[in-house]
């Protein structure tokens, strides 16, 4: 891990440190979060190398997989979307898949579907790319509403039904899935519906400047094999998706004061009656909220979630949600987050 | 509009019309019919309504502000002041009286029509319902016929209707939370209007025309102001205090027994006060001179001495006076209802030889030309027309009842215009004892009779503009002791009227000369040889009693050519007003002399030369009693002006300190109850910190935890440390920077221990506000202890003003460093300290402009 990226973030940096009061006051399940303590922050440092400059998403896409929600990227082709997707996958010894959206992926091309085995003279089921533990589905806005849909269940439910068959999928199942906001020619928009259950939408953007320059440099030094950066160093992994879903569970059992649960549902209730959202919180994304506030809490190395975790988490999980235009999303969660007192 | 939200409002404004209904029944008994009353009352509503639509149509921004923010309050509060002062118009103006609780409760009548017009949609029907609410119970209470029960009891079901639709609608509305309601800033401007108003109100009592007031509040005469206006009360008002009990009890009240008493007479009220007069033993030789030769005011003189009434300026010291018992009582002589201070002269005198005046002589009886004219029942003596001073002031009443005095002159006010006695109904009772001055043809006054005065008090003012220039025609007035002095009286009046006009200017001047440079020494006696007491007074002694100024005073203005005579009589004491007998006692030693001036036919104008007498002008106008509360309010000012100064100053700088003291006082206290490292100590720790930040000015944002704003400022801390240590030398510093750079190099230490409480400080509030609850429970002692000190250390080593020096330090610098980078078109050092995440409000980013915390947009800055 760059220590320089470190230095530049204290905040992500401190909860790793040793010293840390917050680290320090946390009686509770103090064995359990100590251990996985230091397999975050191996997991955080991969993630962060793989993607230089850019821990604040990185720790939001961590988050989100604590909270085990899923992603949404919405960015530029070139700026490591599946970069992060597949340093992610193999840091976490997933089995990732990709899937590459064009208007003629139909769902059976994401599902699955039966065949008709002349051996056995038997339909078998030929797993789809869903299942996997981490599936990047790109350019996500150029497959067919009715393609789009087919995903739907899989990320709601974590299971797959066809032909009346359901198979389940496995338990840390995560998408991340990515658009391009600024082609619109034969882009089908992601309905309400589907946009409801991505945990957050994120913008990787461009790297600073020495950021650059330095990933230039580590290009420069490699052989074209190690050039393909993370995919070929990371073969051992961080956690095991078994570790990864005890983690889930721990992250789920982090504590919430009531207040804190009141005032989120305040900021709900102030997005709903406010006059430029057109479609305000649904209890869903309140809950995924929550779950997030309570991820970011642990990445903190609390065990109690505060209104500011719930913030710092806001406005991925508020732009992917809220109906506004794309200018004010940014004014507009800020404005409502204001209007709000905390407890 | 929901239906439920529909009925309710159809049941507010039910509520509304039926109090209204009931309001204007009982306004409008007995005159007004039932049903006329009735249409007015809903009518209103209805056009209260019309208002509020029409309004809504045509400000429709108006109405879609949150409640509090409008401007309703002050409007509504105006509203109310405005029909005060149109009643207090329409009773000076047109005479027409509401009775006070009908004009209150017009005015709550008035808010409620003013809030349903502005109530909109909904937002003020709770008060609506609650004006309505005292309106009807107020009126009910009021109004006579049995049926407005009835009313009142359609209002209780309609009542209870409402009550429960708005508790549904409140458990609807449960869960969301109320937005903050700030009481409106431009509100503060009360307080200085109610003190301004409270300075005026204070000089009005000091006054003592408090008792002007008590017109506003129709009396059924219990306080002798019976008004014919009041809608009821006692009604025995006019008995109450009659002295059927107590013979010496008063009141304005005319069926008092009679009493007979040794009481004294004038001249030994005079004698009392005065001290007696010197006779002198020596009498020279003389001869009688022919007839021819005697002057007219020599005959007069002669008659009058015949009459055996002089008043002689030279009198026994006080050494002389004969021991009186110490337990002599001091009872009044005489009480009086009305405005005071009010001279009543009771004898005039108009020959003088330097050193006796003597009494004027009785007029004819054939110049009484006054009739018994009958008002409001009672027999008033109207003096004739001619003897009035028209034109000027208006008239007013005062009734004196003598409780201990022998004498038959009536006491008579300056103007005075017309006498009731009660029962009197023969005007030949009432006679001239000189000109101007009334007596009653018998031995002596009865003895507690009330006697009702009428007189029109002249104002100075008028006086001065007045084309009246005092004729000098009437030569007893302008007799002098024809001795050595008369010509420095006339060249001393010459002096001093010289620059002036005739007429009153030159009056008041002489007037003013003699009070401003002659002082009242009651105790100084001339010379027993002198032979003309006021050039004694003038030119030697330069102090006197008050008949010596008033003599000197007459000397004078008969050598500048004003016929004046001089006046001895009681002088009600302002000063001796009761308030709550609302009456004047007047004492023995309360006799005193001033002079008055001929202004033509019986008129009189009192002219009082003595310091620390006053003589009653008209009563003032609105304006004028509002220029005389301001001119009292600054005399009060001046007086204790260091006082006023000084605790003004006190005040302003404790508003000034207000959050620093309240930080402070709750430091303390939370220091001192403070044992134990637990959730309330630490909620208590951080109000006194945010309290701290506000009143450095960097008030923490409602929607940003205590934790997540320390943590800003921290950072910010850390990185002017870490940025001073990074500077090697002085030499490194950019010039522009070196004076901040210096400043926080001495900080340093104390910034980094800042620093790191905060740092701990902002966890622990965290975990007692959203931590688990048994967080400190679970905390080991010996360490909840140290920290618990810890905090107590920063708590009481950063007291809020030393953390406002800090903060304000750091903002300089940033601010520097800002203007550095950007001259240099470089990211500043703090560009680095970012923090990620939505910026919380727009408070924050202005902090954080401050201190160029880059608000790390990772996420959206694509």
């Amino acid at each position: 891990m760059n220590n320089a990226v470190i230095d530049n973030s204290s905040r992500w940096s401190r909860s790793a440190s040793e010293h840390d009061p917050a680290h320090r006051m946390n009686p509770a399940g103090e064995n359990d979060l100590a251990n996985f303590r230091q397999k975050i922050n191996q997991l955080r440092s991969r993630l962060n190398s793989a993607l230089l400059g850019k821990p604040a998403v990185v720790e939001y896409v961590l988050a989100s997989l604590l909270a085990q929600g899923h992603v949404l990227l919405e960015d530029k082709p070139g700026l490591g979307k599946t970069t992060l997707a597949i340093a992610l996958s193999q840091s976490i010894g997933s089995r990732f898949r990709r899937v590459q959206c064009t208007p003629d992926l139909l769902p059976s091309d994401l599902t699955g579907f039966n065949i008709y085995n002349q051996k056995t003279q038997e339909f078998e089921f030929q797993k789809g790319p869903v299942f996997t533990e981490v599936l990047l589905a790109d350019e996500i806005n150029r497959a067919t509403p009715r393609t789009q849909s087919a995903l739907l269940e899989a990320m709601a439910e974590k299971q797959v039904t066809i032909d009346g068959l359901t198979y389940q999928l496995p338990a840390t199942f995560f998408v991340i899935a990515t658009q391009n906001p600024h082609e619109q020619h034969g882009t089908y928009p992601l309905p309400e519906a589907q946009l409801d259950r991505f945990a957050m939408k994120l913008s990787i953007g461009y790297p600073q400047e020495d950021d650059e320059a330095r990933m230039l440099a580590a290009a420069v030094k490699s052989s074209p094999e190690q050039g393909k950066s993370v995919r070929t160093t990371a073969d051992e992994s961080c956690l095991t998706p078994a570790e990864l879903l005890h983690l889930q569970q721990l992250t789920a059992a982090i504590h919430v004061q009531p207040n804190v649960q009141n005032y989120l549902v305040q900021v709900a209730r102030a997005s709903r009656s406010h006059p430029r959202i057109a479609l305000g919180l649904s209890p869903r994304a309140l809950l995924i909220w929550q779950r997030l506030g309570q991820a970011w809490a642990w990445l903190q190395g609390r065990d109690f979630v505060t209104p500011s975790d719930l913030q710092e988490v806001a406005y991925p999980v508020l732009a992917v949600r809220l109906v506004i235009d794309e200018d004010s999303t940014e004014k507009m969660i800020t404005e409502l987050i204001s209007s709000v007192p905390v407890p | 509009m929901p239906a439920n939200q529909r009925v309710s409002t159809l049941l507010t404004y039910t509520l509304a019309v039926l109090s209204s209904m009931t309001f204007e029944v009982v306004l409008g008994e007995p005159e007004r019919a039932i049903w006329l009353s009735c249409v007015i009352g809903i009518s209103k509503v209805v056009l209260a309504l019309l208002a509020g639509w029409l309004l809504r149509f045509s400000l429709p921004t108006y109405f879609t502000r949150p409640e509090g923010q409008d401007h309703s309050l002050p409007i509504i509060s105006g509203l109310v002041v405005a029909l005060l002062g149109i009643e207090l118009i329409t009773r000076a103006q047109l005479g027409l009286w509401l009775p006070l609780e009908l004009l209150l409760l017009l005015a709550l009548q008035a808010v409620m029509l003013a809030l349903v017009i502005i109530s909109g949609s909904g937002t003020y029907h709770g008060m609506v319902a609650v004006m309505s609410t005292f309106l009807i119970l107020f009126s009910a209470a009021l109004g006579k016929p049995w049926w407005l029960q009835i009313l009142v009891l359609g209002y209780l079901a309609a009542g209870i209707w409402w009550l429960m639709g708005k508790h549904w609608e409140s458990l609807h509305s449960h869960l969301i939370s109320s937005s903050t309601r700030r009481f409106p800033r431009s509100w503060l401007l009360i307080v200085p209007v109610l003190l301004g108003l409270t300075m005026l109100a204070i000089p009005l009592g000091y006054a003592g025309v408090t008792g002007s007031l008590s017109g506003f509040m129709p009396s059924s005469g219990g306080n002798g102001d019976s008004s014919p206006w009041a809608r009821g009360g006692v009604n025995d008002g006019d008995t109450v205090i009659a002295g059927t009990e107590n013979v010496k009890s008063f009141a304005p009240i005319d069926d008092a027994p009679f009493m007979t008493s040794h009481d004294l007479s004038l001249y030994d009220l005079f004698d009392d006060s005065y001290n007696e007069p010197i006779i002198p033993k020596n009498q020279d030789r003389a001869i009688a001179l022919p007839r021819q030769f005697r002057s007219t005011a020599e005959q007069k003189m002669a008659k009058a001495q015949t009459g055996g009434r002089p008043f002689s300026m030279l009198r026994k010291s006080e050494a002389e006076k004969k021991t009186l018992p110490t337990n002599i009582s001091t009872d009044a002589v005489a009480f009086l209802v009305g405005r005071v201070p009010l001279h009543l002269s009771l004898q005039t005198f108009a020959e003088f030889d330097g050193v006796v005046w003597q009494a004027e002589a009785e007029p004819s009886i054939a110049s009484m030309q006054g009739t018994i004219q009958t008002i409001q029942g009672k027999p008033w003596f109207v003096l004739p027309v001619e003897t009035r001073p028209m034109g000027f002031g208006q008239s007013e009443l005062h009734a004196i009842k003598l409780v201990q005095l022998d004498t038959n002159a009536i006491p008579s006010p300056p103007g005075l215009e017309a006498v009731m006695i009660d029962q009197l109904t023969d005007a030949s009772f009432y006679r001239w004892a000189s000109p101007g001055r009334l007596r009653l043809d018998r031995e002596r006054l009865p003895d507690l009779t009330v006697i009702h005065l009428q007189s029109a008090p002249v104002a100075e003012k008028s006086l001065r503009s007045s084309p009246t220039n005092f004729p000098s025609g009437a030569m007893q007035y302008l007799g002098m002791p024809d001795d050595d002095h008369l010509l420095r009286f006339e060249e001393l009046a010459e002096q001093i009227t010289k620059p002036y006009p005739r007429g009153w200017s030159q009056i008041a001047a002489i007037r003013d000369y003699v009070r401003s440079h002659y002082q009242l020494d009651r105790e100084i006696r001339p010379p027993v040889d002198c032979e003309n007491v006021p050039a004694w007074f003038l030119f030697d002694s330069k102090r006197g009693s008050d008949y010596h100024f008033a003599a000197a005073t007459a000397m004078l203005l008969r050598a500048a050519g004003y016929p004046s005579r001089l006046v001895t009589g009681l002088y009600a004491r302002d000063d001796r007003y009761d308030y709550r007998l609302r009456h004047t006692a007047i004492l023995k030693e309360d006799v005193h002399t001033w002079v008055e001036i001929h202004a033509g036919l019986n008129w009189w104008v009192t002219v009082e030369p003595t310091p620390g007498y006053k003589v009653l002008q008209p009563v003032p106008t609105i304006s004028e009693s509002i220029m005389l509360a301001i001119w009292w309010s600054l005399q009060i000012i001046w007086q204790n002006f260091f006082v006023l100064l000084a605790s003004l100053a006190m005040i302003s700088v404790a508003f000034w300190q207000r959050h620093h003291l309240l930080a402070e006082w709750k430091a303390y206290r939370w220091r001192k109850s403070c044992h134990q490292l637990n959730r309330e100590a630490l909620l208590e720790a951080g109000q006194v910190l945010s309290l701290r930040f506000k009143a450095a000015s960097w008030d923490k944002p409602d929607s940003c935890t205590l934790g997540r704003w320390l943590q800003q400022i921290r950072r910010s801390l850390d990185s002017a440390v870490s940025r001073i240590d990074g500077l090697k030398s002085a030499s490194d510093m950019d010039e522009s920077l070196t004076r901040t750079n210096e400043k926080i190099r001495a900080l340093t230490p104390a910034l980094r221990e800042l620093s790191r409480s905060f740092e701990c400080f902002a966890e622990l509030h965290d975990a007692a506000l959203y931590g688990p609850e048994d967080f400190f429970e679970r905390l080991p002692f010996a360490e909840a202890q140290s920290l618990l000190a810890r905090l107590k250390q920063l708590d009481s080593h950063w007291s809020s003003w030393r953390l406002k020096r800090v903060l304000k330090v750091l903002t300089q610098e940033s601010e520097r460093i800002q203007a550095l980078s950007e001259a240099k078109n470089q990211p500043g050092e703090f560009t680095e300290v970012s923090s990620s995440g939505v910026v919380i409000s727009a408070d924050t980013r202005k902090a954080a402009a401050r201190f160029r915390l880059n608000q790390d947009q990772l996420i959206a800055s694509a």
